[in-house]
């Protein structure tokens, strides 16, 4: 199964072996090789179930050995040990069968961890010895004759034969193996490589689209200062009105000064009055100056202000073509990506 | 008695009330050709036309440059004449013996005002214009 870890590498410990080899494939090239060297095989998962169909069986194993329960047991328990010792060593294991036949087990492994086995053989090296063979026939429980006359159609040859043999199938199958897992890891990073793409194009166009958020707001930003400063203009135009008010209040006070003296002593009541006026207008005049120089400081600020609104617009402007650029070579990249993608994912 | 401080440029000075009509804003100047060089031109006012003074000029000073900014309606024995000044300070008490005659010219006078001494103008040296 193809399962990826959090971290996102592939569960090697979930792979099975036909998910890196093409078992089809396989079965080709295990059949013609058994065919061409004389020598059974065939191959199991992990677990050793077997994935291919065997191939060049011998008559003394199919229609004897394997014929009975317990012959059947037995092969079963000596296919396992041999598998178990090749796992163990990582190297093919060239052993003697429960029935007197040469096996192997060639382990297949990918980065360190075992698949699957080819196992084979069923071939012998020296002349069998016949009350071997007819022992075994009564223990299992198969014919004792044709257990022996089978037993003398087993294909002879030298074990270095045999040795060549195994390890041809175990560089061949490992190979395989490690083409498959290597196009599956690729397929795997390149898939991984897409989705991250995929998120950071989503992430960039969130930015686009936030800056153009604060670009509209800073121009909207900079229309409210300049509402702003309009307006403390027209204060200061009204300060002015103000102050030449202020000015005809003084005039008024003296001119009423001047005729409060003129009546004399029937004046001296008003004369009080017109000093009231004056002192009201020295308090208008100093107020409206005040404020003039608030309003003196507002401009002063709202310049500062609208300086900093125009320096932050151009950053923000600088920002979106910065923006703008980097999603368009990543348009290129995740393109790059994708095609990456589908080349890893043609078996 | 009461007095009107009022400015030529930088410099202030005083006039008795009772001779002083009104004050008046700057207004319209109608100039007069081929009359006295203090006589600035005409104004009118309430009804009647009355001639503009350089102040500064009948003073002895040097002529300065804001001098219409405000009137000051005289009321003399011959008829009203218009004083141009640069501004209008206040209207301030004072007491009779704080005003001195410089010896000189009798027609000069001036007036102490918190430790300033501030020229004085007279009805002697209107009578004059």
């Amino acid at each position: 199964m193809i399962r990826k870890l959090k971290n996102g590498d592939l569960d090697v410990d979930a792979l099975e072996i036909s998910d890196v080899i093409d078992i089809n494939l396989l079965q080709t090239f295990q059949d013609n090789f058994a065919v061409g060297m004389n020598i059974a095989s065939v191959t199991v998962d992990k677990n050793g179930a077997p994935v291919t169909n065997p191939s060049s069986y011998t008559s003394f194993c199919i229609d004897y050995t394997h014929s009975t329960k317990a012959g059947d047991d037995r092969c079963a328990l000596s296919h396992k040990r041999g598998g178990e010792e090749a796992a163990r060593t990582g190297r093919p294991y060239i052993y003697t069968c429960h029935a007197g036949l040469i096996d192997f087990a060639a382990p297949i492994l990918v980065d360190g961890h075992l698949i699957g086995t080819i196992l084979g053989g069923q071939i012998l090296t020296s002349a069998p010895e016949e009350e071997k063979y007819r022992k075994t026939a009564s223990e299992i429980g198969v014919d004792a004759d044709g257990y022996v006359n089978a037993v003398k159609n087993v294909y002879m040859t030298k074990e270095e034969n045999v040795r060549a043999a195994a390890e041809v199938l175990f560089i061949v199958a490992n190979a395989l193996s490690k083409t498959g897992y290597e196009q599956l890891r690729l397929s795997s990073m390149s898939q991984t490589l897409s989705e991250n793409f995929s998120q950071i194009s989503a992430t960039m166009q969130e930015l686009s689209a936030s800056s153009v958020n604060v670009t509209d707001n800073q121009h909207k930003l900079s229309e409210e200062i300049i509402n702003v400063k309009k307006i403390s203009i027209e204060i200061n135009t009204i300060l002015d009105s103000i102050k030449s008010i202020a000015d005809e209040t003084k005039m008024l006070g003296l001119n009423a000064a001047i005729e409060a003296a003129r009546a004399g002593e029937a004046g001296r009541g008003f004369g009080v009055v017109a000093t009231e006026i004056r002192t009201l207008s020295q308090n208008s005049k100093e107020t409206a100056l005040k404020v003039m120089e608030l309003t003196s400081k507002i401009q002063e600020s709202v310049n500062k202000t609208i300086d900093t609104s125009n320096a932050t617009l151009q950053t923000t402007e600088q920002q979106s073509a910065a923006i703008e650029e980097v999603t368009s070579n990543l348009l290129e990249v995740t393109n790059l990506a994708d095609e990456l993608n589908n080349m890893a994912n043609h078996k | 008695m009461q007095v009107l401080t009022f400015f030529l440029g930088p410099e202030r000075f005083a006039i008795d009330i009772k001779l002083v009509d009104t004050l008046e804003n700057k207004m319209p100047i109608t100039p007069v050709p081929k009359s006295k060089t203090y006589i600035t031109g005409l104004i009118s006012h309430r009804g009647d036309v009355i001639p503009v003074i350089n102040t500064c000029l009948i003073l002895s000073e040097d002529s300065i440059d804001n001098l219409l900014e405000k009137l000051i309606i005289i009321n003399l024995e011959s008829g009203k004449i218009a004083l141009a000044v640069s501004g209008i300070d206040d209207v301030l008490d004072i007491e009779e013996e704080n005003i001195e005659t410089v010896n000189l010219n009798e027609d000069m006078s001036v007036v102490n005002i918190d430790t300033h001494i501030i020229p004085l103008l007279t009805y002697k040296q209107l009578k004059k214009i």
